[in-house]
This record gives structure tokens, C-alpha cells and sequence, in this order.
């Protein structure tokens, strides 16, 4: 799989780089700010393109606005950003845009080869990627009492994996489930907890993210 | 202008009593010269005629009297009077005067009442001339003194031409019959012209002036024009004789000029009530404002009062270098740019300035009513703009204080994110390559080492986050007050529920004080009050944040909430604005409340 990552850290940027090629990825190119981010994804149109959310000149969110570039302009390069913000906000506005083809992990994820190259797999194949952090945290933030008290401990289990992207398939493979077992839990918890059951699997996500950040 | 000095006491000494009484007696003696010789005079032939005479320059002497005694400063007052003298000079010329002083000093000054008159007009109320009133004026007095009265005097010789009964003229070098008309003619040729430039000017300056000063002067510059077009008259008919006389129809003109000059007193008089109305106006207003009238109520009377919706009023502040307005703000010394400032100044102190309208207080004398009148409503006002400009300053430097600590807090954040965070994922990696170099074959001790070394990395990543994001949130100068507060509900230890805050972003200070306020409502006060909940509803009203932050089943008498209470106050009131506590509608609820003021 060809790769480019962008980050203005060098060592960061070619460690990452190493470590991915120890592991059998192609990093095709390395850069250290947008513009030449959006030049390399133009020439070299990598399957995946790993992005520091922060970067020249502002050190603000230049990260997201060229991941919403490259998904605008192509389509067929997946993205996945490196944040250190635990706020689910920033992911929303990246799942939002594009929910397809897109990922969004903390920055110490690039040492935890395995949690990478998974995410990169599934962003390839135009799943979306959402931290399990992030997820755990909204899943269990303070609530005033609502439907989500009613789930069980599997389905709450069920529920987070789907926010963190993952389809039916993954799920069962992760839980050790039947897929049939695992269809059953999604369609109990979305009865439960009031939402439309839709078929499609990105509108499933958001719609889960959605009423975790609310609820 | 000067403050609260009696107006009798400008009347200084006895020198200046016995001028103006030897001014009065002047026009009684010229005026009974006239009579004891009227053939050859022009106030003398009958009783109307003396008496209208006396009344113009009466008129004329007595209005400047009236106005040297409202307002010492200016030389207005002493230009009508020597205007209401120079009235009476044209009766001394007259051949049976008897004296050839008096009829000397007749000849040479006859014809200088015009410009006199003219000069004084042209310079009521201030006393001041344009430079284009001077240049027309220093013409009319060379060709009214100097053509028409000395220059002619020196070649005049009454015995030898023609005038018997005359007395001597002690100022004669040479008697030269044609000289002496030539110069007449020219002085008569000159006078058509000045007499109507003086004129023009005098409406000129009538149009020009703003409203309140022209209302004031019109009836003295009215007066004028009308005594100059008839002095213009008298020179026309004496164009063709080639010199001025005293015949019937001159005789008309003159009454007509003595009518005009009384219009001129009486307008002087007239501008005076004009004042005295204004000045009890605005003392109704003034008295209208109460014992403590709002800050800028002062400011809007005299605007009022003086028809200039404009107008500002200043103080100084006593290091002077700046001015506030009654409210404590600094005034922008933009805001006098091509505006008038006229300072009103007790003691020789500027006690504040008035900001207006060119022109409107050209009229010191107004000026000084309108200060006499609002005297203790502006002393009130000053005090209290120089205590509000000494709080705000306090609340700038308490405002400067908050952004400096908070700009402190959000480099720290940025610091730990991009330096130590970054450094130490960048750890993590070089740990985890260094792992992957250990071989086929490694020693389980030494994995285990570096896993436990990551493991505790990852912690310290984690707890570092935490600690920046405690410090200042940076998704707060990010993306504003409500993703701030959707991400503090994320980060909370009890549920927040937000019935709403505003999208919209405010000026930094102002997010900031309120991201606080409910960090510290959903944090440690709550922690500290045992609370269970926290409901939020901020709302953005007109020129308002206005914050409730309710904490459920909590106990607010606290002192842990009271400490942390006094934090929050002086953030917000670092903004201007407040804070209190309520009791909630619950019996264990208590109730945070703030408004911060923001512009919408």
C-alpha cells in the first residue's frame, strides 16, 4: 500500500516512515507542510495519506483543511489524521465532510504499529477511523439518565465499535461473534436508543457519533 | 472665559469710570454746539434732530458700555463706544463753533464716524477681525481721515476761501482752492467705494456665521449696512459738488444714519436678553437634571441649548495629558478635528472644553452665560468623570492583568502540546524502532524494559494532555465558546447540559471569562458544593453575554465556592461586567449568574 505522510516533525515524520516500511508499506513520500502535502498526493497518488493535524504557518488546523482538500480532489486517496486533541469536534469535522475513506487517531498512535496499519487498511477500503479513545470517552462521559443506561454490557461494547468505524464484518471478527449475533446487537441498539436503523454503513456511523456527542 | 466674576467690578478704577462719563458728556457738548450754531449743523436745526442724534450715539456708547461690563476680555465694548464718540465729530466742523481748535479738529475728523462705525460692527461680538474686514477698514479710515479730513485741512484757509464767518484753521500750511476740492473730490470718489466693500463685508459676515451667533448679531450688522448704504448715499450726492455739506437732503441721511445706529445699539441690547433667555433656559434644564444626573445628561443640555447636536463636552485630567468625557472614557483627540474647542477656564484653570460647531461660540459673552449657567452641574460632572476615568483605569489594568495571564496560559498550552508532547511521542517511535533492532533472539528482560518504558511514555503523553488542556483548551481560541464548552462536557466529571450557547464568536477576553466561569462552575465548585449537575444557558441579548449556570443539589455556602466565586468575579468584572449567586428553584439548587458586556 503507498503512503505519503505529512508532519512537521522530522523525526516523527521519518520514524513513522521507518517503522511503516519495516511492516510493508510503501511510504512513497515524506513532507513537512500542506502545499507540498497536496503537490505529492497530485503526483503520486498514494492510497493513504497521513496527516499531523498542526502544521505550518498557523499551527492550528491545517491538517483537517488538507485532508478535506485531498478527499474533495481525490477521491481515491484516503485520509487519516494525527491529532493530539481528544475533542471528538475536530473529528466530526472531518467525518462530516467525507465520512468515507478517512481516519482520525492521536499522534502517539504512530508508535503502535499494529492500531496503524489496521486503521490504514480500513481507510483504504473506504471505511471511516475513529480513535477508540475518543469513542471510549464519549461512550462514557457524564450523562443525565437516558436510553443509553438501558444498554447491556455487550451492547455498549457493540456500540462503540461501530463508532469507531468498524463494519459488522470487523466487529464480529473482533468480538468473536457470529455476524448474525453481531446484526442482532445493532439492531438492538438502535431501537433502544431511539435511532433509525439504516443499512448504510457510513450514515451508521455518524448517526451513532451524532448521539453519543448530544446525549 | 473666566468663571463667577461680578460684571461692576470689571469697571476697574476711577479712570475708566471718568472715560466713559467724559464719553457721554462729549456727545451733550457736541450736541449743544450744534444747537447754539444750527445753520451749519446737522443736529442743531430742531428738536428731533438733536434728540435723534443724541439717542444714536447715546445708543452707541451705552451698548458699549453694557458690553465691557458683561465681558471684559475682547475690545468689542470699546469699539461702540468710540463708534457712538465718532458720531458726534461731523458737528464740529461746523463754521460758527467759535474755537479753532474745535473747529480744526472738526475739519479733520468729520468724516470718520463710517468707518468707525463700521469697525465696530464688523468685529461684534468678538472684537477680532477677519484679515479681509482689516484690509477694507484701513482703506476707509486713509480715505475718511486722511483724503476727506487732514490732507485737505492743510491746504484749507477759511478767510481766503470764502467761509468769513469761520473760525481759524490752525492746521493750514497754504490755501490752495483747487487741492483742497481735488482732495475733497477724490475723498468723495473713494467713500462710494469703501462705504459699499464695508457693507458687502458686513453681510458677507452675516451669512457666514452659524446660526446661534447669526440670530445673535444679525441686528447689529443689519444696522450697519443700513447706516453704510446711507453714508454710501450722502457721498453720491455729494459727487457732483464735489464734497460733503450740510444741506436739507443730507440733513435726511443723516437722521436716517442716527435711526440705523440706534438699531445697532438696540441690537447689542437685544443680544444681551438673547443670552439671559438661553442662559435661564439651560439653567431649566440644568435644574432638570436633578441631584444626580446621568453621566452625559450635561452634554445633552448643552447641545440642546446651543443647537449644536454635536457638541462634546471634556475634561482634563489632572495630569493633563489627556481628556475624558463625563462617562470616564478617554476622549480621542480625532474628535476635534476641524471642530472649535473653547475652554472654559476658572482661575486660570481649564476646568473642561467645549468640543462644537466652528463659529457657535464665537460670542464669549455667550460663552460665558452658558457657563455661569451650568456652573455647578459641570463642576458635579467634572468630579465625576475624573473618579469614573480613575476607575476605569483600575478596570483597564485588572482587564490587562486577565489577558496577560491569559495569553501566558495559552503559549504555556502551545508550548506543551508542539515542544514536550510532540517530543515525547517522538520517544515513543524511536523506543519502538529501537524494539524492532533487538533481533531475532532478545533477552525477554530487556523487551519487557522497553514495553514498560513505552507503557509509562504513554501515560505521561496522556496526563501532559490533560494538563495543557486544563491550562487553556486550544479548540477555545480555535473554534470559539460553544465547541469549547461541547468539549469541556466530553472532558466533565458530572453531566453538563447546555440548553444553549451562542455559535457566534466574541472577542477573546470575553470567551475566555466565560469558558472559565463554566469550567470553574462544572469543576472545582462543583466538586467543592457536591453538586450533581450543571445546567448552562448563556445568551447573547443586544449588549449583553448573560450567563446562568445552575448547579443542582449543591450546596453553595460553601467556603471552598465562595474562594472560587472571587476568581470569576474579577475575570468578569476585569470585562465590566457581574457577577452574582442566587438561590436556585430547587431547594438544593444554587444558581451562578453573570453579564459581561460585549458589543454585538
Amino acid at each position: 500500500m503507498r503512503i505519503v505522510i505529512a508532519d512537521d516533525a522530522m523525526l516523527i515524520r521519518e520514524g513513522t516512515a521507518r517503522l511503516l516500511e519495516d511492516v510493508g508499506f510503501d511510504v512513497v513520500d515524506t513532507v513537512d507542510d500542506a502545499q507540498k502535502l497536496l503537490r505529492a498526493v497530485a503526483a503520486r497518488r498514494p492510497d493513504v495519506a497521513i496527516i499531523d493535524i498542526k502544521m505550518p504557518p498557523t499551527q492550528t488546523d491545517e491538517g483537517l483543511l488538507a485532508a478535506e482538500e485531498i478527499r474533495r480532489h481525490h477521491p481515491s486517496t484516503g485520509v487519516l489524521v494525527l491529532s493530539q486533541y481528544l475533542e471528538s469536534r475536530y473529528a466530526m469535522r472531518l467525518l462530516e465532510q467525507h465520512p468515507e475513506g478517512v481516519g482520525y487517531l492521536l499522534k502517539e498512535r504512530v508508535s503502535d504499529v499494529a492500531i496503524l496499519a489496521d486503521a490504514l487498511r480500513r481507510i483504504s477500503e473506504g471505511e471511516c477511523v475513529l480513535d477508540p479513545t475518543i469513542v471510549a470517552r464519549l461512550v462514557s462521559r457524564p450523562r443525565q439518565k437516558g436510553p443509553l443506561e438501558e444498554l447491556t454490557g455487550r451492547e455498549r461494547e457493540v456500540l462503540a465499535l461501530i463508532a469507531e468505524g468498524h463494519s459488522n464484518h470487523g466487529i464480529s471478527q473482533k468480538l468473536v461473534l457470529s455476524p448474525k449475533t453481531v446484526e442482532a446487537h445493532v439492531s438492538h441498539i438502535f431501537t433502544k436508543l431511539g435511532l433509525v436503523e439504516t443499512l448504510d454503513y457510513h450514515r451508521r456511523v455518524l448517526a451513532v457519533l451524532t448521539f453519543l456527542r448530544s446525549a | 472665559m473666566t468663571l463667577g466674576a461680578k460684571p461692576l467690578s470689571r469697571l476697574a478704577g476711577p479712570t475708566q469710570l471718568a472715560m466713559w462719563l467724559a464719553a457721554f458728556a462729549f456727545g451733550l457738548l457736541s450736541l449743544a454746539l450744534a444747537r447754539s450754531s444750527p445753520a451749519g449743523s446737522l443736529g442743531g436745526r430742531s428738536w428731533l434732530s438733536t434728540l435723534a442724534g443724541l439717542a444714536a450715539g447715546w445708543g452707541l456708547i451705552g451698548a458699549g458700555l453694557h458690553v465691557r461690563m458683561r465681558r471684559p476680555v475682547g475690545a468689542s465694548g470699546y469699539l461702540l463706544a468710540a463708534a457712538g464718540v465718532g458720531w458726534f465729530f461731523v458737528e464740529w466742523v461746523n463754521p460758527g463753533i467759535g474755537s479753532s481748535l474745535a473747529f480744526t479738529f472738526g475739519l479733520v475728523a468729520h468724516a470718520m464716524a463710517p468707518p468707525m462705525v463700521a469697525h465696530a460692527v464688523l468685529a461684534y461680538p468678538s472684537g477680532s477681525l477677519r484679515p479681509l474686514d482689516r484690509i477694507a477698514l484701513l482703506g476707509a479710515y486713509v480715505g475718511a481721515g486722511l483724503v476727506l479730513g487732514l490732507l485737505p485741512a492743510l491746504f484749507f484757509d477759511p478767510h481766503l476761501q470764502a467761509c468769513h464767518l469761520c473760525p481759524d484753521n490752525l492746521l493750514a500750511i497754504r490755501s490752495d482752492e483747487g487741492v483742497f476740492q481735488a482732495l475733497n473730490r477724490w475723498g468723495v470718489w473713494l467713500g462710494l467705494v469703501w462705504t459699499i466693500v464695508l457693507a458687502a463685508l458686513a453681510v458677507r459676515r452675516l451669512v457666514r456665521s452659524s446660526p446661534p451667533l447669526r440670530r445673535m448679531a444679525a441686528p447689529v450688522l443689519l444696522g450697519g449696512v443700513v447706516y453704510l448704504l446711507l453714508v454710501w448715499a450722502v457721498f453720491l450726492h455729494g459727487l457732483p459738488r464735489g464734497g460733503l455739506s450740510s444741506d436739507p437732503f443730507e440733513q435726511r441721511l443723516w437722521l436716517g444714519q442716527a435711526g440705523a445706529l440706534f438699531v445697532v445699539a438696540g441690537g447689542v441690547a437685544w443680544s444681551w436678553v438673547r443670552a439671559r433667555r438661553t442662559r435661564s433656559a439651560m439653567a431649566r434644564l440644568v435644574v432638570d437634571l436633578g441631584e444626580s444626573p446621568s453621566p452625559g445628561a450635561l452634554r445633552d443640555v448643552l447641545a440642546r441649548a446651543l443647537e449644536d447636536s454635536g457638541l462634546e463636552v471634556a475634561y482634563p485630567l489632572v495630569e493633563r495629558e489627556r481628556y475624558v468625557d463625563a462617562r470616564g472614557i478617554t476622549v480621542d483627540s480625532a474628535a476635534f478635528e476641524g471642530r472649535t474647542v473653547t475652554p472654559l477656564v476658572r482661575a486660570d484653570e481649564t476646568v473642561a472644553v467645549l468640543v462644537h460647531r466652528p463659529g457657535l461660540l464665537d460670542d464669549p459673552g455667550l460663552v460665558e452665560e452658558v457657563v455661569s449657567a451650568v456652573r455647578i452641574a459641570l463642576d458635579n460632572e467634572r468630579l465625576q468623570a475624573e473618579v469614573r476615568a480613575q476607575l476605569e483605569g483600575l478596570r483597564a489594568s485588572r482587564s490587562r492583568i486577565v489577558e496577560t495571564g491569559d495569553a501566558e496560559r495559552r503559549r504555556l498550552e502551545r508550548d506543551l502540546h508542539d515542544g514536550a508532547q510532540q517530543r515525547l511521542v517522538g520517544l515513543s517511535l524511536a523506543l519502538r524502532l529501537a524494539r524492532a533492532q533487538l533481533g531475532p533472539d532478545p533477552t525477554p528482560t530487556l523487551v519487557s524494559g522497553v514495553d514498560q518504558a513505552d507503557a509509562e511514555l504513554r501515560l505521561a503523553i496522556d496526563a501532559l494532555r490533560e494538563l495543557a488542556h486544563g491550562i487553556f483548551p486550544a479548540v477555545l481560541s480555535d473554534e470559539g465558546l460553544a465547541a469549547a464548552v461541547e468539549a469541556l462536557a466530553e472532558h466533565s466529571t458530572i453531566p453538563i447540559l447546555a440548553i444553549a450557547v451562542p455559535e457566534e464568536r466574541f472577542p477573546g477576553p470575553i470567551e475566555a471569562a466565560a469558558y472559565f466561569l463554566i469550567a470553574e462552575a462544572s469543576g472545582p465548585i462543583a466538586g467543592a458544593s457536591g453538586a450533581t449537575g450543571v445546567t448552562l444557558n448563556v445568551r447573547h441579548d443586544r449588549d449583553k453575554l448573560r450567563m446562568t449556570v445552575t448547579e443542582s443539589g449543591a450546596d453553595g455556602a460553601k467556603p471552598e465556592v465562595r474562594a472560587a466565586l472571587v476568581d470569576l468575579e474579577d475575570r468578569v468584572g476585569a470585562l465590566d461586567g457581574r457577577l452574582w449567586v442566587e438561590h436556585g428553584h430547587g431547594k438544593e439548587d444554587f444558581v451562578i449568574r453573570a453579564e459581561i458586556p460585549c458589543e454585538s
